[in-house]
């Protein structure tokens, strides 16, 4: 398989049909050598030091792609051996030691460590028991109009009653339900039963008031029990205390419609317009952020959900509103204050 | 260069009616590729855009077209 000399360079701008044949046919002879035996690798083994230089062991991948030589591109088509670990060729037995060339046409070897299934995210729209600040959580219309959902934010106590904490229109139908009502997770848009899924009662709301300036779209609702909440947020874990919101934090969330995001914060004072089912409501001193590589950080049915500092996973504000660009969030101090609990 | 004080101060005498604007989303307060606090208009359209003034108190408004808010 391995041969001396390697064939005139070919480059990966001019490679015609017939080249592609035969590099297609060097990494198939490479493929069967290298990884036919591979064992799966679990999370575990991957966590294992891997030292062993043995192509068997070492080759995780093979392919065909151009040759890069001390980081550079060179534009050289090249049969690529993807590896755990790169070895100095001296530096292991001769037997190890991988080829320069494969069938005539040049090989790469490129490091690339361990491939494993990445972390697979949860479906923040399923039915979680117990459940988890970041999944699906709503009411029900009394009239039967309209089903939806929002999202469970966070835990939250006083005088040793727990609380699911979320906003007011995700509760509370915007002033509109009475205390008492329950709260069914996941919400009834994503197929929760009124029967069966029940987590909590509606216990308070801010009230939303379009004739004056709000700080906060807030309500919580108290667990049916302690048991039936976690206060682990889904993919992210339980949050590390409160802290006060910056321009430029780095920010993070799970929502029930995005799931998790990533973000910046651009503001922690700007009075913004925010349009309800009960008109215009108007909002002093909110927090604005964007989500990273001009994706949105969040989009309808994200309401309630608990922004957390990325870095240490500080809560740092309540999510309520957006627009496709930006999102709003109020600060926490004020969520909590206003509602007279403290974060799980 | 206004303080963030300064610029604090604008904003609470001018934003409440600078937001009653049609197709003005909100007025707030950012920082420049500098670091410099500044005032910033977000409008719900490109259009807005003639409805509020480029300067307020000799400091330049930024301007950023975010689209309406709504609840989310």
């Amino acid at each position: 398989m391995a041969s001396k000399k390697a064939a005139q360079p070919i480059s990966v701008f001019e490679a015609s049909a017939s080249h592609f044949k035969k590099f297609r046919s060097a990494k198939k002879k490479a493929s069967a050598q290298y990884l036919a035996s591979q064992p799966q690798v679990s999370a575990l083994a991957a966590l294992a030091p891997i030292g062993s230089p043995k192509p068997e062991q070492n080759v995780v991948g093979v392919g065909i792609g151009e040759k890069i030589s001390n980081g550079l591109s060179t534009g050289v088509m090249a049969v690529k051996l993807l590896v755990r670990v790169k070895f100095s060729n001296d530096a292991i037995p001769d037997a190890d030691v991988l080829p320069e060339t494969i069938d005539g046409l040049p090989v790469d070897v490129e490091q690339v460590g361990t491939f494993r299934r990445f972390a697979s995210k949860p479906n923040p729209r399923k039915r979680f028991r117990p459940a988890r600040p970041g999944c699906s959580c709503g009411f029900q219309d009394p009239n039967g109009q309209f089903i939806m959902a929002g999202t469970f934010g966070a835990v939250v106590t006083d005088s040793g009653k727990t609380y699911v904490l979320s906003n007011n229109h995700v509760l509370a139908d915007e002033n509109k339900l009475p205390i008492g009502s329950p709260i069914f997770q996941p919400g009834l848009l994503d197929g929760g039963k009124p029967s069966t899924d029940q987590i909590a009662s509606l216990t308070r709301f801010i009230p939303l008031n379009p004739a004056a300036v709000n700080r906060v779209d807030c309500a919580i609702a108290e667990a049916a029990s302690a048991s039936v909440l976690s206060k682990n947020i889904l993919f992210i874990g339980a949050p590390n205390g409160t802290a006060d919101a910056a321009i430029g934090m780095e920010v993070h969330k799970f929502g029930r419609t995005t799931s998790y995001s990533a973000g910046r914060i651009t503001s922690v004072e700007t009075d913004v317009t925010v349009g309800y089912e009960m008109g215009s409501v108007q909002f002093t001193n909110q927090i604005l952020i964007v989500g990273h590589n001009a994706q949105p950080f969040s989009a309808g049915g994200d309401s309630g959900s608990l922004i957390l500092e990325r870095g240490t996973n500080r809560a740092v504000a309540l999510l309520f509103a957006g627009s496709s660009s930006h999102t709003i969030a109020n600060h926490i101090g004020d969520v909590l204050q206003a509602l007279g609990v403290t974060l799980a | 260069m206004a303080s963030h004080d300064e610029i604090r101060s604008i904003k609470a005498r001018h934003g409440q009616e600078i937001l009653s604007k049609p197709g003005v989303s909100g007025v707030g307060i950012e920082k420049d590729d500098g670091g410099e606090y500044q005032l910033v208009v977000y409008l719900a359209d490109d259009g807005a855009r003639a409805n509020v003034p480029d300067e307020i108190e000799g400091q330049k408004i930024r301007f950023v077209t975010s689209g309406p808010f709504r609840k989310q």
